[in-house]
């Protein structure tokens, strides 16, 4: 079923070369680190080395008073407030750098400048501060502990939220069930690491009146508006730019205190500033991701049928809510998402969001789904194994099923479209369970064990206007706008708001241009991430763009073809019905055309040729928003082998393959390199990225050589096979499918290892799924129960 | 990260008038590979740095002894002048073995011999299987030359038995005829992961039977470490499960094993048993 593209297809759905590769692979581009001005300044932050502690005295190093800063000497700026709408919600201000209190290791205390970033570190080294220190919450266990002093002022317990669902009758579920299932997941939680960290450039472009913020950020116009309010600024007086952005897969989608600090303290002193995160402050103080727990009773009758879900879910949030994703999002998408592609309708479910004394909890590439996923996916295993049946069939027992959409999910979402179990028939086939057996044999009497273990997730993506209003998120990210122009000469510039940082999105606009104006994607020009340059939009992220930036582009080019059509025609003296746009001209039905450059030479430089009804210039804006704002449903099943060495406890993965669904592909390579750039970082949840921290709240995996992510031999190159039903409700049908890779890996592997362990009678529930977890889950006592 | 000078002195007595063996803010330069993660992260924090790089004559260069008894190799010599010399490829396969898994090509360039030993730090490769191969080390000094078995340079976590102003000058390795070594990186994370352990055999087999044998330990201890009772139970005896076991078993009982973020230490001995069993049976596999 895979999509046949055409070796020379152009547009939609053509393998073309990504444009943007020439410059980053030759390394010519200009990151945040490549940018100076005369006379800049370096920045290094002086960071909390306590979890917990008020801070009873600063003091600057004598004769370095100019070149040291505290929140107080930043002029007025308001702390960033990421507030959720939901009740019962506990506010958390979040100060540019810390007004009187620490709440983590790594918060920034005091900005310090040097000439050299070395200069810069040893005088944040000079700064003297007394930490009157606090019981750190280092758990989630100790959110509710009355013991432990509150996080934040007036808080009574440590915790953001608790929300509930409850729909359908889980109790007559459980009393109809042949079979009720409890268990314990836990995914740690994890760093997000781009390649390139976080870094912010600050200066006064006097020319303009602009105070110019080049930052590496998804985002640049809502950082933008962001900053205007709580540097109390207009937005006219704020230039965000976001230059080549080396990887952020989340990270870089927050309003960071340091982007707000710098902004501050050149309003302050004019002095231009530079900041480039090292990896150590990216480990230890950007944004985290995952750490989410479990306990899900899950119901079913004896073929498997899930009657009813029960769940408790807590997530550690860390110290402080992000903007504007506000801290219980990850738990909101948790529990709005562990049904899964499940046709559940009893469901009961409560989810924590707690606080503690460690870095703040955002987005990271899946957000909430790829820990809702494992829960469910292993859940859905464990029914398999319990009632010793096959976990694809059980799995095809309860999926949504094609004829029942748009289906209303037990979570509160609205699925478009899908085959969920195409996707796993698809899946199935290609890692061939039948050749199990087999290699069993081959390794009988040898330490390793061979098991297979499937994953089906959901990636909803291009949340509409209604998504967002639902989550009561401060900004409602519903739509984007394009800005477009022909130049005089014929070639085609986009003005986009959103943001590329790796996704190719600079080739894939241009394919969407080259279907609506038949215009050669090489002479397609896509400017990104500049609010100088684009009208407003909101950003790179949830898997939004090709969705929503592919619409308002495709919708400003099609406005642009109509004006196109009109001139052409008028040249050629034939009816605007009679012509069409192709390979980069008009094309009149008898044959006659007129070159793209032509067209656009009459409407800047000679009006005199262009018809009375049409007015000179060739320039459209447009917006885009979905049919309708549920979002467009990606989803797949992931299919994984593996051998596990149960001498050692290490994992091999032996074989991957992927059956997705992300509607019509623009680019099949791209989606390609999307999907095993997701699998990579799943690989590193499942296996390996774990940021644990102490008792007293210090990060104990603050370098790489501690921090471990997945390099090349780790990941095995997944056998990838479309589906491609297109969604109903976006332009083109097309999906989004950013994340979708990085979400099922954790629970697909998983199963796989504990595929393999169940002869042994053991078990195993927590990511990363490290050598000595499973050395331990071997040696429990009820694994040796069941092996002797 | 404050001001420093390094000098490059052309003679050992100009090097020896440089060093200071009072003050720990001078110290000598090998490749640079270690002091320059330590000086970035703002562990050390040198004045001044001694470059042994223009030391040659006995700091550099690989040489067998005429009867092959034996190899001479400066304290200079990098990783990567180790892993192409075609007389070491021959004589002591382990080393070139070894390098596939060290650091990558750029550290490998420069990252010398003596420094990687001066280092102490017991995660590095190269230290046990110096011990396994019964290396010796020649440490000079103002005060005249001692030479020591490599493992007595170790005193314990980047510890030393070396003064301020004492150099590694060159290595002594015996090539020893009927002998076979391996060294097995046990990495618990991704491939590029420092080693939960480090185990080097080196070895003398007839058949099954083992004749003679040198274990070490490394990375799960604090510094390379023989493991004197595994190679008693081992010695003279025939390759087998039962005794492998016990093996294992004593290797466990007289080391210190510690946790990290690499393994806990009971996960840490689990894995000894283990590969202290599977490096002997590799070793007996490659003899046939
Ligand atoms: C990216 C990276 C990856 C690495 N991966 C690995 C790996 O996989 N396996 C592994 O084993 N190692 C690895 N290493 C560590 C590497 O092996 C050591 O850094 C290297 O061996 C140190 O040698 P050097 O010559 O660079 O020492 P230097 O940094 O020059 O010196 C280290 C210490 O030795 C002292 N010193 C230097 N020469 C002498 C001498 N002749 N006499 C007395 N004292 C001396 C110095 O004063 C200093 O204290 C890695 C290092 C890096 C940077």
């Amino acid at each position: 079923m895979a999509v046949a593209t055409a070796p020379d297809r152009k547009g939609i759905g053509g393998s073309i070369r990504r444009i943007e590769d020439a410059r980053l692979l030759s390394g010519r581009s200009t990151f945040i680190a490549d940018i100076g001005r005369p006379g800049i300044w370096e920045v290094a932050f002086l960071r909390s080395p306590v979890a917990h502690a008020n801070l009873v005295h600063l003091e600057k190093p004598a004769g370095a008073e100019d070149r040291v800063f505290f929140l107080a000497d930043l002029g007025a700026i308001l702390p960033i407030r990421a507030d959720s709408q939901a009740p019962g919600f506990r506010r958390s201000d979040y100060p540019a750098i810390a007004d009187g209190k620490v709440r983590f290791v790594g918060e920034p205390i005091a900005i310090c400048l040097g000439r050299t970033r070395g200069e810069a570190e040893d005088l944040a080294q000079a700064v003297l501060v007394d930490y009157d220190e606090l019981p750190a919450v280092a758990d989630i266990a100790q959110s509710r502990n009355p013991d432990l002093p509150p996080i934040h002022p007036g808080w009574s317990e440590n915790v953001f939220l608790e929300s509930r669902v409850d729909v359908g009758d889980v109790d007559a579920a459980r009393a109809a069930a042949a079979l009720s299932l409890t268990r314990r997941y836990r995914m740690n939680r994890q760093a997000i690491v781009s390649l390139e960290g976080r870094g912010v450039v600050t200066y006064r472009d006097e020319r303009t009146g602009e105070l110019v913020v080049y930052s590496s950020t998804q985002f640049p116009h809502v950082i933008r508006t962001a900053l205007a309010e709580c540097l109390g600024m207009k937005e006219r007086e704020l230039r965000v730019v976001a230059p080549e952005v080396g990887g952020s897969f989340g990270v870089k989608n927050n309003l960071n205190p340091e982007e707000l600090a710098l902004a501050a303290l050149t309003r302050r002193t004019g002095k231009a500033l530079r900041w480039v995160e090292d990896r150590r402050e990216h480990l230890i103080a950007s944004a985290h991701a995952r750490e989410h727990r479990y306990e899900v009773t899950v119901h079913a009758d004896g073929e498997g049928r899930v009657l009813g879900l029960e769940a408790t879910i807590e997530v550690d949030a860390g110290a402080y809510s992000v903007w504007p994703w506000t801290a219980p999002m990850e738990a909101g998408m948790a529990i709005g998402f562990l049904p899964g592609p499940y046709a559940i309708t009893s469901y009961r479910a409560t989810a924590l969001t707690c606080a503690s004394n460690k870095s703040p909890l955002g987005p990271y590439r899946g957000v909430g789904r790829p820990g809702a996923c494992f829960a469910i996916e292993r859940t859905m295993d464990e029914i398999a194994a319990a009632l010793g049946l096959d976990p694809v069939e059980v799995r095809l027992r309860n999926y949504v099923r094609p004829d029942q959409f748009p289906w209303k999910s037990a979570g509160g979402k609205t699925y478009d479209i899908g085959d969920y179990g195409a996707s796993a028939r698809a899946a199935r086939d290609m890692i061939r369970p039948e050749r199990v057996a087999a290699l069993r044999q081959e390794h009988a009497g040898s330490d390793w064990r061979i098991g297979i273990g499937y994953a089906t997730y959901l990636e909803q993506t291009a949340h509409g206007t209604a998504e967002w209003v639902q989550r009561g998120l401060p900004v409602v990210f519903g739509y984007e706008q394009a800005e477009i122009h022909m130049t005089a000469d014929g070639m085609l510039v986009m003005d986009v708001p959103i943001q590329n940082h790796g996704q190719g999105l600079e080739t894939t606009l241009a394919q969407v241009a080259h279907d609506e104006l038949g215009i050669d994607p090489a002479q397609v020009v896509v400017r990104h991430g500049d609010t100088s340059l684009a009208p407003y939009g909101m950003g790179t992220f949830a898997s939004r763009s090709m969705v929503m930036s592919g619409g308002a582009v495709g919708r400003a080019c099609e406005a642009l073809a109509a004006k196109i059509r009109k001139i052409g025609a008028h040249l050629l003296q034939v009816t605007e019905e009679n012509v069409r746009l192709k390979d980069g001209e008009v094309v009149a039905a008898g044959g006659a055309s007129v070159p793209l450059a032509e067209i656009a030479m009459a409407a800047y430089l000679h009006p005199e040729r262009l018809p009375d009804t049409v007015e000179p210039g060739l320039s459209v804006i447009a917006s885009y928003r979905t049919a309708r704002d549920t979002g467009a449903w990606s989803y797949g099943t992931h299919a994984v082998l593996v051998a596990v060495d149960t001498g050692t406890g290490l994992v091999e993965i032996l074989d991957y393959a992927i059956a997705h669904d992300c509607g019509t592909i623009v680019n099949p390579m791209i989606v390609d390199g999307q999907m095993m750039g997701g699998l990579a970082q799943g690989i590193g949840t499942a296996l390996y990225e774990e940021m644990p921290y102490s008792e007293d709240g210090q990060p104990l995996a603050s370098t790489f050589m501690d921090y471990l992510v997945p390099g090349a031999p780790e990941v095995p190159r997944a056998r990838i096979e479309h589906l491609s039903i297109p969604s109903p409700i976006t332009r083109y049908g097309i999906k989004g499918m950013g994340e979708g890779g990085a979400i099922p890996p954790p629970a697909a592997i998983c199963n796989a290892v504990n595929d393999a362990l169940r002869p042994l009678g053991a078990a195993i529930d927590e990511t990363p799924l490290t050598p000595d977890r499973i050395i331990r889950a071997l040696m429990a006592p009820q694994a040796g129960e069941a092996g002797a | 990260m404050t001001g420093f000078e390094i000098v490059e002195p052309e003679s050992l007595e100009e090097a020896f008038r440089l060093l200071d063996p009072e003050d720990p803010a001078v110290r000598p330069i090998g490749g640079g590979t270690a002091l320059m993660l330590m000086m970035k992260a703002q562990i050390y924090k040198p004045e001044r740095l001694v470059s042994l790089r223009r030391l040659d004559g006995r700091f550099s260069g690989i040489d067998i002894a005429a009867d092959g008894s034996g190899f001479r190799i400066g304290a200079m010599t990098t990783f990567s002048m180790l892993e192409h010399s075609p007389a070491i490829r021959r004589h002591l396969p382990v080393i070139a073995q070894t390098m596939k898994t060290l650091a990558n090509v750029r550290v490998r360039n420069v990252a010398s011999v003596g420094g990687n030993l001066a280092h102490a730090d017991p995660h590095l490769d190269l230290p046990p299987v110096w011990v396994a191969l019964g290396a010796r080390a020649v440490v000079v000094g103002p005060r005249g030359e001692r030479t020591i078995p490599v493992e007595a340079i170790f005193e314990g976590y980047y510890e030393t038995s070396l003064a301020n102003d004492e150099l590694i000058a060159e290595l002594e390795v015996p090539v020893r005829a009927g002998w076979d070594a391996l060294y097995v990186k046990v990495t618990t994370r991704a491939a590029h992961d420092w080693p939960a352990l480090g185990l080097a055999v080196s070895a003398e087999l007839e058949g099954r039977r083992i004749r003679d044998l040198r274990l070490v330990l490394s990375a799960a201890v604090d510094k390379p470490t023989r493991l004197a009772a595994a190679e008693a139970v081992l010695r003279g005896a025939e390759i087998g499960p039962a005794t492998l076991r016990a093996a294992g078993e004593a290797a466990v009982a007289e080391t210190e094993i510690e946790s990290d973020s690499r393994g806990s230490a009971a996960y840490k001995q689990h894995l000894l048993r283990v590969h202290l069993g599977r490096a002997i049976e590799a070793l007996a596999a490659k003899r046939v």
